[in-house]
Order: C-alpha cells, then sequence, then structure tokens
C-alpha cells in the first residue's frame, strides 16, 4: 500500500461528448465554466492544473484525447439552484489548447500513461 | 494522479500547449455564483437560515435523575442474529465484488482502525463499514456507521494521501438526508442494489473499458 504516497495535485477531468464541446464552449461562451466537483473535491484548490480528456463516446474509447489545459479558479462550493443533486461545482479557466490533441493510442504507447487506466484504457468517471 | 503520471504527461502535453485566446478572454459568466466554501466537507449555513430550526431556550439537564427513571435496554438476542448475519452479507458481497475485479479487500490486523473492510485502487484508499438496518434501528445505525466512516478516513489519513469512506447499508435510507448529509461529507453511502454501480461510477473498482 506504499504507492498512495505519491499522489500529486494535478487532475484530469474528463467529459461526454454528448452532453457537451468544449471547443464550442470556448467559441461561444468563454474560457471559465464550472464543473461538478462530487468527490475528492477536499483535496481541490484554486491554481491546480486541470486537464480536459474528451471520452471516446459513441465513437468508441480509442477516440478519446486529451483536448486541453486549465486551471481551477476556485475551490468547491455548493450551488443548490443550480442542480440540487449535484450541488458541488469548481470553476475552470482553460488556458491552453494541447495541439494536436493527446490521443488515446499515442498515451497507450507511452511506457508511464500506458498503464495508468483513466488515460490507457478509460474509465467510466469524471474525476481522476 | 500519481506524479509520475503528472510529470509525463508535462513533458508529452508541453510542446503541444497553445493558449487559448478567444474574444470573450476577459469574459466572467454571469451564472457562475459567487463560491460559498465547503469547510470540512461540510457547507457553513447563514444563521438567518438556521435560525427558525435552532428550537428554544436550552432546556437544563436532569444529572439527578431518580433509579426509577433510568430505563435498562435489553437486546433480542434474534434482533441480534438478523443484524450480524445481515452485517455479515454486506461485507461479504463487498469483498467478492472487489476479488471479482482482482483487488484484494483488507481486514484490521494490528494497528489498524477497527474498519470493515479497505482496499486501494490507483494509489487511493477506500475504506467501508458496513451497517444492518431495520426499521427501529435505521437511524441510530446510520449515524454510528457514518461516525464509524468518518473517523476510519481521519485514522488512515495521517498514513495515506487519499482516504476515501464508503458506508455500506442493508437498504437505502428511508430519509434522502441521509444522502445529502454523506455527499456533504464526501463520504459514499451504497446498498445492495446499487452497490456495484454506485462503486464503479466513483472508480473505486479499477478499471472499465470505456
Amino acid at each position: 500500500m506504499n504507492d498512495a504516497t505519491n499522489q500529486s495535485h494535478i487532475w484530469i477531468f474528463q467529459y461526454h461528448p454528448d452532453g457537451y464541446d468544449l471547443t464550442d464552449f470556448v467559441a461561444h461562451e468563454g474560457q471559465q465554466d464550472h464543473w461538478p466537483a462530487k468527490h475528492q473535491r477536499s483535496l481541490m484548490q484554486p491554481n491546480q492544473l486541470v486537464y480536459i480528456l474528451r471520452a471516446g463516446g459513441r465513437e468508441g474509447g480509442s477516440k478519446a484525447r486529451l483536448e486541453a489545459l486549465g486551471r481551477f479558479v476556485s475551490a468547491a462550493y455548493a450551488n443548490y439552484e443550480f442542480d440540487a443533486t449535484e450541488p458541488f461545482r469548481i470553476n475552470i479557466r482553460y488556458e491552453s489548447w494541447i495541439e494536436p490533441p493527446l490521443d488515446r493510442e499515442t498515451m497507450r504507447s507511452d511506457l508511464v500513461l500506458g498503464v495508468y487506466h483513466p488515460l490507457s484504457t478509460g474509465l467510466q468517471a469524471t474525476i481522476f | 494522479m500519481p506524479d509520475e503520471v503528472a510529470e509525463r504527461l508535462a513533458a508529452i502535453a508541453r510542446p503541444r500547449l497553445r493558449p487559448i485566446i478567444t474574444s470573450a478572454n476577459n469574459q466572467v459568466l454571469q451564472e457562475i455564483p459567487i463560491p460559498t466554501p465547503v469547510l470540512n466537507g461540510q457547507t457553513p449555513h447563514l444563521s438567518h437560515q438556521a435560525a427558525p430550526l435552532l428550537g428554544q431556550a436550552y432546556r437544563h439537564g436532569n444529572e439527578q435523575l431518580a433509579p426509577t427513571e433510568y430505563k435498562e435496554v435489553f437486546r433480542d438476542p434474534e434482533q441480534q442474529v438478523r443484524g450480524n448475519r445481515a452485517h455479515a452479507q454486506l461485507q461479504n458481497q463487498l469483498a467478492h465484488l472487489l476479488e471479482n475485479r482482482g483487488i484484494a479487500p483488507k481486514s484490521p490486523y494490528g494497528e489498524s482502525p477497527n474498519f470493515d473492510i479497505a482496499w486501494q485502487v490507483d494509489g487511493i484508499v477506500y475504506v467501508a463499514e458496513m451497517k444492518s438496518l431495520t426499521r427501529d434501528n435505521e437511524e441510530m445505525q446510520l449515524r454510528l456507521g457514518l461516525g464509524q466512516v468518518l473517523m476510519y478516513r481521519h485514522l488512515l489519513a495521517q498514513h495515506y494521501p487519499i482516504v476515501r469512506a464508503i458506508l455500506v447499508v442493508e437498504h437505502e435510507p428511508t430519509s434522502r438526508a441521509w444522502q445529502n448529509h454523506c455527499d456533504e461529507l464526501d463520504v459514499l453511502l451504497v446498498w445492495p442494489q446499487v452497490i456495484e454501480e454506485t462503486l464503479q461510477t466513483h472508480q473505486t473498482l479499477g478499471p472499465l473499458p470505456y
């Protein structure tokens, strides 16, 4: 159980393309958005970096890709009016595109990233 | 994510980073609320909202109870057996679920807190407490179980950087308030009908092709 001592505070937030489009959001709404912060939120702090991972969606998991790098611009907070079932949110400012996006095949073939399940095979969750 | 993954990711992604430039760079979304800080997993309540719920003037407790006012508590042996059996069933269900995913469930040993089951996935430690429930003891069992698992999380967090708490109960609590309260405290609340789906959704069981 010793490998639990090496956790960073850099995050990966994943979205499903059926429900969100990062490129479209940035083009129309700007660089700041708020995301659910259901778990591990007590560890999230302003200025921590967050990678934005687009799940493969209907195209399949092999099409997943890291698209952008952002930064928390708030701590987690509760907003029951926005969504009573998922009230905890955190504000993120998107700072950089990853161009070309880091695709799953590239991540899978990497010696380090290839053994990290959220990147190599994908997990059905939003926060890593 | 683990340090080595973060470092590797930074090395690979850095040459690909292009600043996002939009006409709305300085835009602040109006719908983003003023953040309410979450302190120790709880959202502070405003005093004017909470005041009506705070009741009336304090009534001093009677420190001189007469012997006849004591209540004796008897445990129903059949209920006790039922409770122990339900507890064991919950524990074994979770253990089998973990073992089927190739995860080794742990029991307390030596100086460990007295949790029911703990395990580790991707560097995160999970600690789970089981509680049987009946109509008569549901509230008390939930209070007890939540208190226990919070303490186990606290104790394990002295040794492990990320520890998540899970409260496994015999059925869905009657009151929705328990789900909300556990959410506020960052404790996963599950029961047999939802345990596998919930634990998978919260990535506590390791990888699932996606």
